[in-house]
């Protein structure tokens, strides 16, 4: 066991982490940096809140009883709702379509000659993407604490940590259905459109959920942003069970990429 | 997982256990029975025929332990595709093969284990250096081919110090050679191994083609150019829109080749003068006024023909896959459209007179 698959991604990898490391710190410090603003203003705001409707409302990640003017709700609406996850799921979809668009390029034909199982490569190459997303889901962790203390935004840290869990395990969930499309089509292209057609429905349909649509409530459990659940973590400080659904999802999709890659013909370049 | 046993040899030193399709072994290094694929819809390539395209029809092909066997063809004649189900990269419609006595998808780590490969197109990591490129895959084999791999790169001038998207086309070659030969493997596949080297590493090529036949592997080298691998090749296969169409020793097939020489006069002769001489099949006058001669036979008697005639020039070239088969089949049996063949075929002529 020499993962030299997994330790070679991992090194490839390495501008690209430091890049999306900049890139999620920056966002979150900005984004938290307006809180005093918005804090002195929420009188204000809220009356402009109030006035929109419901549905609207839930779309910028507010309801279920939490004051938006809260830090919870704060943190939920500017970070944890959409920015932070959506950052998350564009790097991690692109990692994992890279098995996809090495076979494109005829780059996996030599290493599929070389003693090593296709299910192999397909889970070296999928833990490397795991530990990746997780590493820069880590960086986004501790902008937050950071940039929160600097501005009194007072959100525990325990609440941040199981968010920052959330959101891993949420893009571990995605971009898991990425590896699968690539590794059962071999097309990037495709696997990319698949796993990020999937995120933005799912974010719309418990957006919309949560706003009380009917028909969007019916279709709720199947959305993976339902059992993120983000607001209710950061506001309870422990996660929920359906963090559980999302570690599923992500198994069960690594093991349908390794039996899809196992079946089919390797593409040529 | 198969490879987490220790792998059969270490560092280049063959292991004594007799392997099938090993030295001295009876099994052979490659057989394959009625072996066909079919390719759908938008990846088929070649000739249409029902659903999909058919690239390889009921393929029975024999190779030898310890053989350098040529496997030729023109373009799109399947040798690729043959050689991707060899190495389980594409599985089978029909029919089977066995690879050094094993299965290629059932035992396809072990298997792989024991063979060397180097694609047709070199496609390689472009920011990866040659040495950690070939440092990742003796890793994955478990091996340790430093001294194996600085030995080759020396033979064949390889810079491995370079990302290889900064190599040129022959460099990267000689990069994907040293990954198929370093670590001694039983069965080297080698699909167009030699486009782009220039001569003095051809030679290199060949030399180590032919000691690792010395050693007694096998070697499997795909060309669709006889040049390639007339010099090396013990046999050859010749494959054709998917179908074998001849298998024969080298030397046998040569001898069947039909030979072309161009000779320019002074004073053109009138062609009836040649009619009679042997071994002659045809004459041609191509535009300026030479000569063209096709022989099937010894040189001699159309050079005695020649002489008091006052040639000028005379020039022979190389014979192509096209001239192979037209040898073999004559033209009406190989239509000049079927072969895309490489040769460029000879389209400048005017006249031909059979003898």
């Amino acid at each position: 066991m020499n993962a030299v698959v997994f330790r070679r991604v991992l090194a490839d990898r390495r501008r690209w982490l430091i890049g999306w490391s900049i890139g999620i710190t920056v966002f979150v410090v900005l984004n938290i940096a307006f809180w005093p603003s918005f804090r002195d203003q929420s009188d204000e705001l809220n009356d402009m809140f109030d006035k929109m409707p419901e549905s609207l409302r839930a779309l910028f990640g507010m309801g279920d009883g939490v004051d938006p003017f809260s830090p919870v709700g704060y943190l939920s609406s500017q970070v944890y709702t959409l920015a932070m996850p959506m950052l998350l799921l564009i790097a991690g979809i692109g990692a994992a379509a890279s098995m996809a668009g090495d076979e494109e390029n005829g780059l996996l034909e030599t290493v599929f000659t070389l003693p090593i199982s296709r299910g192999r490569l397909v889970l070296e190459r999928w833990a490397a993407v795991v530990v990746l997303t997780a590493a820069l889901a880590g960086v986004g962790l501790v902008a937050t604490v950071v940039s929160a203390r600097a501005v009194d935004l007072d959100v525990g840290i325990g609440s941040m940590v199981w968010a920052s869990v959330g959101v891993t395990v949420l893009t571990w969930a995605v971009t898991g259905l990425g590896l699968f499309t690539g590794a059962l089509t071999g097309r990037r292209g495709l696997a990319i459109t698949v796993a990020a057609v999937v995120a933005v429905a799912s974010y719309l349909i418990t957006s919309l959920a949560d706003a009380g649509i009917g028909v969007f409530e019916t279709l709720e459990p199947l959305s993976v942003f339902t059992h993120y659940d983000v607001l209710a973590t950061l506001a309870a400080g422990t996660p929920p069970w359906s963090f559980l659904v999302l570690v599923a999802a992500a198994a069960i999709t690594t093991a349908a990429a390794r039996w899809a890659i196992d079946r089919r013909d390797l593409r040529n370049a | 997982m198969a490879h987490d046993r220790p792998p059969p040899y270490r560092d280049g030193v063959d292991h004594d256990l007799p392997l099938p399709g090993g030295p001295g072994s009876n099994t052979p290094a490659i057989a394959t029975r009625r072996l066909s694929k079919r390719f759908s819809g938008r990846f088929s390539r070649g000739p249409a025929s029902g659903h999909g395209s058919l690239a390889l029809d009921e393929l029975d092909l024999e190779v030898h332990a310890g053989e350098v066997f040529g496997f030729l063809g023109p373009n799109g004649a399947g040798k690729t595709t043959t050689i991707r189900l060899l190495l389980d990269l594409i599985r089978p419609t029909s029919g089977s093969a066995t690879v050094l006595g094993l299965d290629p998808r059932r035992d396809g780590v072990a298997l792989r284990a024991r063979i060397g490969y180097l694609p047709g197109d070199v496609n390689l990591p472009p920011r990866l250096t040659g040495r950690a490129y070939l440092a990742d895959h003796a890793a994955i084999r478990g091996l340790d081919l430093r001294s194996a791999t600085g030995d080759l790169a020396d033979r064949l001038g390889a810079d491995l110090d370079r990302p290889m998207g900064d190599l040129s086309l022959g460099n990267r070659r000689k990069v994907a050679m040293i990954a198929a030969f370093a670590h001694r493997p039983q069965l080297l596949v080698l699909d167009e191994p030699t486009g782009g080297l220039d001569p003095l590493v051809q030679q290199t090529f060949r030399s180590l083609a032919r000691e690792a036949a010395d050693e007694g592997r096998t070697v499997f080298l795909s060309s669709h150019v006889l040049d390639e691998v007339q010099h090396v090749a013990d046999r050859v296969a010749v494959l054709r829109a998917g179908r074998l169409v001849a298998e024969d020793r080298i030397d046998a097939l040569l001898a069947r080749l039909t030979r072309t020489f161009r000779v320019r006069f002074g004073d053109a002769p009138s062609l009836d003068q040649f009619g009679r001489v042997s071994a002659v099949t045809s004459v041609s006058v191509l535009p300026g006024g030479d000569l063209e001669f096709v022989l099937d036979g010894p040189a001699g008697p159309l050079l005695a023909a020649l002489a008091p005639l006052h040639p000028l020039d005379l020039h022979g070239h190389e014979p192509d896959l096209e001239e192979l088969f037209l040898g073999y089949y004559g033209a009406t049996h190989v239509g000049r459209d079927e072969l895309n063949a490489s040769a460029p075929i000879a389209a400048d002529r005017t006249e031909a007179v059979t003898a």
